[in-house]
This record gives C-alpha cells, structure tokens and sequence, in this order.
C-alpha cells in the first residue's frame, strides 16, 4: 500500500488529492442525509412506541386475569347473580341501574377498588346473555365512561343453571324463581337457565 | 484600492495553487479522504441505530424477558396446569425454597447449580448477565410469607427505574390454607 501511494506517479503529478478530500466529504455529508433522510421516511418503531405496546399488553394481561381469577374463585358468577330481585336492578346500584364504583360487599370489589385503582385503569363491564328466540342481549353492570385510546377487551363465559340462587338479598331464591332477573330461562327444555359472557374493557386514565 | 489589492491575492493564490505541487500531497490527501468517508460511514450506521431504537436507559429486550418469566411462573411453575388462576402452595413454597417437589414443573438441577445466585436465572431461562427479582405481594403491595416462606427472591432492583423492565401477572393464592383465595401479583424485574 505505502510502495502503491508513494510511487504512484499518476497521483505525484495532478491535484486530484485535494478532490479527493473534498469529494470524501461531500459524500459523508450525502451518506449521512441520505441515512436521515431513509430512517424518516421508514415506518419505523421507536423506543415510545415498543413501551406503548408492552402497556397495553400489560393491561390486556391484568383484564384477563382479573377475569380468570374472579373465575376461579366463583367470583364472577356471584357478580352475574348480584341482583336486587324487589328492586329489579343490581344490588346498591342505585337509580342508574348500574355501578361506576363497586360497593363494599360486590364480589369483585377487590380488584377493581384496588388493583385496578392503582394502577390508574377505567373500566366498563357488561353481561351478554341469550335470549329466548337465540339472539344476544348486553345488561351493564359498570360503566366509567367511553374508553380511552388503547383500551383492550377481556371476557369470560359462565353458565347458570335453573337452580343457581342470586346473591345479596334475595340469596334465597334460585334465578328461574326470580320474577325481575335480567337474563331470561334460554334453555327451557333443560336444567341449564343462561350462558352468560363478562365482557370488560379497560384503559388506562 | 483594497478591492484591487483583494483581486491580486486571489489571482496569484490560484496561480500558486494550480502551479504548486500539489501532487505531492496527494497521498495523503487520499488518506484523509478515506478516513474520513469512513469514519462518517460509521457514524451515519450508528446513529441509525439509536434513531430507530432510542437512546433510552433501559434494553427493550429486558421487557420481553420480564413479560416471558411472568408467563412462565403464572402459567406453568407456581400451578397444576396452564388454566388454573389459583397458585399452587406447595409449587410456590417449594420454587421460592429453591426445593423441588415432584409434581411441580421445574426441575431439580436448578436449586444444585455451582452458583446459587444464579437459580433464578436458570430457572427463568434467563441470560447469567441480567439481574432479575420475582416477588408474590398482596393487593396492598407488601410480599407474602407463606408457611414461612417469604415469597421473594433475587437482589433488589436498583434505585434508577428507568434501567428496570418489570411485568406482572394477577393470581390467587390460598395463602392461608383455609379454602379461600385472595388476590396476588406476581411481579417480575430485570435489569
């Protein structure tokens, strides 16, 4: 190389190593625009954007366990069965018929006044349940708003059966003796009463 | 007159320029030249990556790890099987004992490992290099001591939390053994 660039007479006798340089820098320069200009234009994902997809899976995760758990502890089915039957709407859900917050002795008042509030998530819950002639109904159990950007939906599936009894106050009557239950006998012919779907979408605030 | 004196200099520096040697310097000319293409080679390549990933503190991959291990205890380690919600006492006691109890889903070899400080990374199958912490707390924050085994393992995690991935799982646990569960999280750190 050094016997190449120091016996090269081509290059001894003209002035191209000035352009040389000139040329090496220009074309840094276009290198470096060009790379600028590559990576703009490029759908590409940033470090925001790769947070913001773990959050929503984190949150996806929190839904579906909340819900899974709730399950298993037969928690979600007392909150389907938590109906006032005199007052024909979900126990101390007051005069909207529904709850923005859970009262002190809901089944899932744990989870949602306090792992849910720490964690600064909103939440809408509704029970889908079948109808007589096959089709779906929706009967709100919270409702906290229109959901944020990002929300993500969570859902479990319980089924009652004539002789599963409500909770709260009316615990002493069974679902198909409830004359104001919301959700009606789907499966006359059978001892199955509903299958209901928990549907909950949650944000983050 | 300072214009004409300004023209004479310009002329005669680009006579001096064109008339001079510069051949002689081409050689290096070439050099700097070189050096300096590739140095912004380099340079545009290494930017491109901090443009498309950010320069932040904390390695992303160390949130995938975090969001794995998670999975890992919640769906396989600390249960029965994959659908259960519930934690199992005995597989729970027994993993944060670094024991091995038969019907658990990890395996001897962990808890015998040369470097104890190591199990949980060989546990979660993850790399020696990172630091990792798993806890079991309460809805209210504080880590469970089940049959008197606190459930938490691994070293703290620093105090800059913008270095920290963490992940979390909501289980139940029976942590008193009296047929009811209560709500846990399981949190995982790494960093």
């Amino acid at each position: 190389m050094r016997q190449f660039l120091f016996t090269n007479t081509e290059f001894q006798r003209d002035n191209r190593g000035l352009y040389y340089t000139l040329d090496a820098m220009l074309f840094a320069g276009l290198l470096i625009v060009a790379v600028v200009l590559a990576i703009n234009a490029a759908p590409t994902q940033g470090s925001q954007d790769v947070a913001a997809d773990r959050a929503e899976a984190q949150l996806q995760t929190n839904a579906q366990d909340v819900l899974a758990v709730a399950n298993s502890t037969g928690r979600l089915k007392e909150t389907t069965l938590y109906w006032d039957d005199s007052a024909s709407r979900w126990v101390d859900s007051g005069s909207s018929e529904r709850y923005f917050k859970p009262p002190s002795d809901h089944p899932l008042e744990t989870p949602l006044s306090k792992i849910f509030k720490q964690e600064n998530i909103a939440y809408n819950i509704a029970v889908i349940y079948q109808t007589e002639d096959g089709s779906t109904e929706t009967k709100r159990l919270y409702y906290q708003g229109t959901p944020g950007a990002h929300a993500v939906s969570a859902q479990y599936t319980t089924v009652l059966n004539d002789d599963t009894h409500l909770r709260g106050p009316d615990s002493d009557r069974t679902v198909s003796e409830s004359s104001t239950f919301y959700a009606p006998d789907a499966f006359p012919e059978s001892s199955k009463y509903n299958i209901l779907q928990v549907r909950m979408i949650v944000w983050k605030l | 007159m300072k214009i004409q004196s300004l023209k004479r200099w310009f002329t005669s520096s680009l006579r001096g320029f064109r008339e001079d040697n510069r051949g002689l310097s081409s050689q290096v000319d070439f050099m700097v030249a070189v050096i300096i293409y590739v140095t912004a080679a380099v340079i545009a390549l290494g930017a491109s990556a901090a443009l498309i990933y950010g320069s932040v503190g904390a390695n992303p991959s160390n949130g995938i790890v975090a969001d794995r291990a998670a999975d890992r205890l919640a769906d396989d380690y600390l249960v029965d099987n994959a659908n259960d919600a519930i934690l199992d006492r005995e597989c729970t006691t027994a993993f944060f004992d670094k024991e091995t109890p038969g019907d658990c889903g990890f395996e001897s070899s962990w808890s015998s490992v040369d470097q104890p400080e190591h199990y949980l990374n060989r546990a979660l199958a993850v790399e020696e290099a990172k630091q990792i912490n798993v806890t079991i707390r309460t809805t209210s924050g504080s880590i469970e001591t089940v049959d008197g085994t606190r459930l938490a393992l691994g070293d703290k995690p620093p105090e800059d939390r913008s270095t920290v991935h963490g992940y979390h799982r909501q289980v139940g646990l029976d942590a008193n053994d009296d047929g009811a569960a209560e709500w846990y999280h399981i949190s995982v750190k790494v960093w």
